[in-house]
């Protein structure tokens, strides 16, 4: 559905996209990570032919997209990063006016602008104009702008910023709910978990380049962390540090401030061998838990190695 | 189209400093002007004053010269009692006259209170002051230029009046200036419609610039708007003046109308422009949009009586180039030149402005695809 293939975007010296190439099919919900400034919003304006680039090709729906390319963004809904909306107009004249701009037809837009209401929960909120809205209700009256006219590809820049986690977690859904309704989506965030629970496959971007790409799976499989072992409330002498360095699987050990966390390799039993080896030397300790790698982990570990480079 | 003019229209309605700046700002100064200088068909009443000279000087007898003449004049705006220091001092304290005047090097005013009168013959002594005040720097610096000079402010002080007999009010002339100030002001619609046009100034213009709808529909819908809303705005303050405040804005209302046709235009599309100015911070550029409206304002004559005439005779390009200066001159010669041949020159030359002005709004703020966001 949307094709990326080798997308330079330079500003002056520096380099805002690096040979971008990403590949986005229809039916996914696809997130696209990475830390501020790393080029995802430059990616997407790019995408929709907002932006001009150095290098490359961008094609979405199999065409070549330009910006008179109005069949192709017809298809388009955008949730821009900040939210993009007329403060003099109300909730619901907001939406009419945005679908107006792609929708001719009084009868059905007046259908798409109710739908939309009810997608996003704003159905009490019609008449308030935006500065009478609190964030979350601003961010959904963003959304749902963007996604009135029902495109096929939504793209979505950092939707959730400055929302408080009831309404995120009201949005999440809502973009879960778009997809099984037969939409495409691009989200991109630098919200780790977010995009660990909506998007199916995930592509990390860092310093305008893609530097990994796949399911979430996959991802995690990418890295070397296949558990973090946490301890609180530990007295651990050098020696002993030492030993349990030695722990088999243990790959990488921090003790600070009496927290002691262990990354393993994937493997069974990393758990009981430390909690043996703690009894065994009798030494005390707080809380204890294992965590599987998140994706988290992944970019910590995939940019941390880019970065010591 | 007209889904994008209803929404435009609402947006510009709705946004208050809008509204305040292009519409409710004329009327509330037109209004100020009404107050302070009242009607210009209300009648003046005389204004008794004494003279008392004080010496010999040169500028003693030309400031009774001038007071004699303004006497004369048929305004019949102060009566002139010559008397001593004593006689005119106990006139004023038996308020049998509103103003002594001491003529002397430095003429000075004695007045009974603070009320308009006072202000009448404060600004009869702060005229002369100034022009004698020119007449020493041009005696000293441009002697060769003395007589010229003589004659100018000769016809100043006289009331000037046309070949077709009608005077140019000072007063009435403050509202032909307004006119052309509220022309100017429309720039505060087509700044705004101009923002929520450009991606790289504003989220709702980037939320709009990547839409199916092109941006020549949205910016013809946005220009139609607020050049309709701000020729409304003009329709009310012209009516104001002219029905409520009782402005005698006489002369072919047809002609009035094609003024500010064109003029309201330039100043919306002057408004576009600085929006476009996408570099500058949006306080920067709301200041500009300030700053340009008042200052072409100022240089048309609306704060400073005679400026106008004052750059007509020294640099006469800046009263062509300047719309709001245009605009007035072009009231003039409906209203007391009754010149149609400088009419259509106004009208030619703002026509021109309009186009020059509309092109290079549409050049900038055109662009679908952008180097930077």
């Amino acid at each position: 559905m949307v094709k990326v293939e080798n997308l330079v975007k330079r500003y002056g010296n520096f380099v805002a996209l690096d040979h971008l190439e990403l590949k986005i099919n229809e039916g996914e919900v696809f997130g696209l990570l990475g830390p501020n400034g790393s080029g995802k919003t430059t990616a997407i304006s790019c995408m929709l032919a907002l932006l001009k680039y150095d290098k490359g090709n961008i094609e979405i729906f199999g065409e070549k997209i330009k910006p008179g390319s109005y069949n192709i963004k017809r298809q388009i809904g955008i949730v821009p990063q900040n939210v993009a909306v007329f403060e003099e107009l109300s909730v619901i004249e907001n939406i009419d006016y945005f679908c107006g701009l792609y929708i001719r037809s009084k009868a059905e837009r007046k259908k798409l602008v109710n739908e939309a209401i009810g997608f996003t929960g704003l159905e009490k909120y019609t008449k308030m104009r935006p500065k009478q809205l609190s964030g979350g209700l601003l961010r959904r009256l963003n959304i749902a702008c963007g996604i009135v006219h029902k495109p096929r590809l939504v793209i979505m820049d950092e939707p959730t910023v400055a929302v408080d986690p009831q309404s995120r977690n009201k949005i999440l859904e809502g973009i879960q709910e778009l997809n099984k309704n037969g939409s495409t989506i691009i989200y991109t965030s630098h919200y780790m978990e977010e995009v660990e629970q909506i998007c199916t496959r995930i592509a990390i971007i860092d310093g305008g380049r893609c530097i990994a790409n796949g399911t979430k799976e996959e991802l995690k499989s990418m890295i070397k962390t296949g558990e973090t072992i946490t301890v609180e409330n530990v007295f651990i002498s050098e020696k002993q540090l030492s030993e349990i360095k030695e722990i088999q699987n243990v790959f990488e050990l921090q003790y600070e401030d009496n927290v002691l966390v262990l990354r393993c390799t994937s493997a069974k039993h990393n758990l009981i061998r430390l909690m043996n080896y703690l009894q065994d030397n009798d030494i005390s300790f707080g809380r204890v838990f294992s965590e599987l790698p998140t994706l988290n982990d992944v970019f910590l570990e995939i940019t941390g190695k880019k970065l010591r480079d | 189209m007209l889904h994008l003019i209803k929404y435009c229209l609402l947006t510009i309605l709705r946004q208050k400093d809008t509204v305040f700046w292009s519409m409710l700002f004329p009327i509330l100064l037109g209004t100020l002007f009404y107050a302070s200088f009242g009607s210009s068909n209300a009648e003046i009443e005389t204004i008794d004053v004494a003279v008392v000279e004080t010496d010999n000087s040169e500028m003693s007898k030309s400031f009774i010269s001038f007071l004699e003449m303004m006497e004369k004049d048929e305004s019949e705006l102060i009566a002139v009692q010559k008397l001593s220091k004593e006689e005119a001092n106990k006139k004023l304290e038996d308020l049998d006259i509103t103003g002594l005047f001491y003529a002397c090097e430095e003429p000075e005013l004695v007045v009974t209170g603070n009320n308009i009168n006072s202000s009448i013959l404060k600004s009869l002594l702060d005229t002369f002051t100034r022009q004698a005040q020119m007449y020493k720097d041009i005696a000293m610096e441009k002697p060769q230029k003395f007589q010229e000079a003589t004659q100018s402010a000769y016809l100043e002080f006289a009331s000037e009046t046309t070949l077709t007999g009608k005077k140019v009010d000072g007063m009435v002339q403050y509202f032909y200036s307004l006119i052309g100030m509220a022309c100017m002001f429309g720039s505060f619609i087509g700044y705004l419609v101009s923002v929520q046009l450009q991606a790289n100034v504003s989220s709702v213009g980037l939320r709009r610039a990547i839409s199916a709808t092109s941006k020549l529909k949205q910016f013809i819908a946005g220009t139609i708007t607020s050049v309709f809303v701000h020729y409304v705005n003009l329709a009310i303050l012209l009516l104001y003046l002219q029905y409520v405040l009782k402005i005698d804005l006489s002369g072919n209302i047809i002609k009035l109308i094609g003024i500010c046709l064109t003029g309201g235009f330039i100043g919306v599309s002057i408004g576009m422009f600085t929006g476009t100015l996408s570099k500058l911070p949006d306080g920067l550029r709301i200041g500009i949009l300030v700053a340009e409206g008042l200052l072409l304002s100022f240089l048309s004559g609306l704060m400073v009586e005679g400026i106008k005439g004052l750059i007509e005779d020294n640099f006469p390009l800046l009263n062509r180039i300047n719309p709001a200066a245009v605009i007035t001159d072009a009231i003039y010669s409906i209203t007391i030149y009754d010149d149609p041949g400088r009419y259509t020159l106004n009208i030619v030359i703002l026509v021109i402005m309009s186009l020059i002005t509309g092109a290079f709004t549409f050049i900038m703020t055109r662009r679908e695809c952008y180097d930077s966001i």
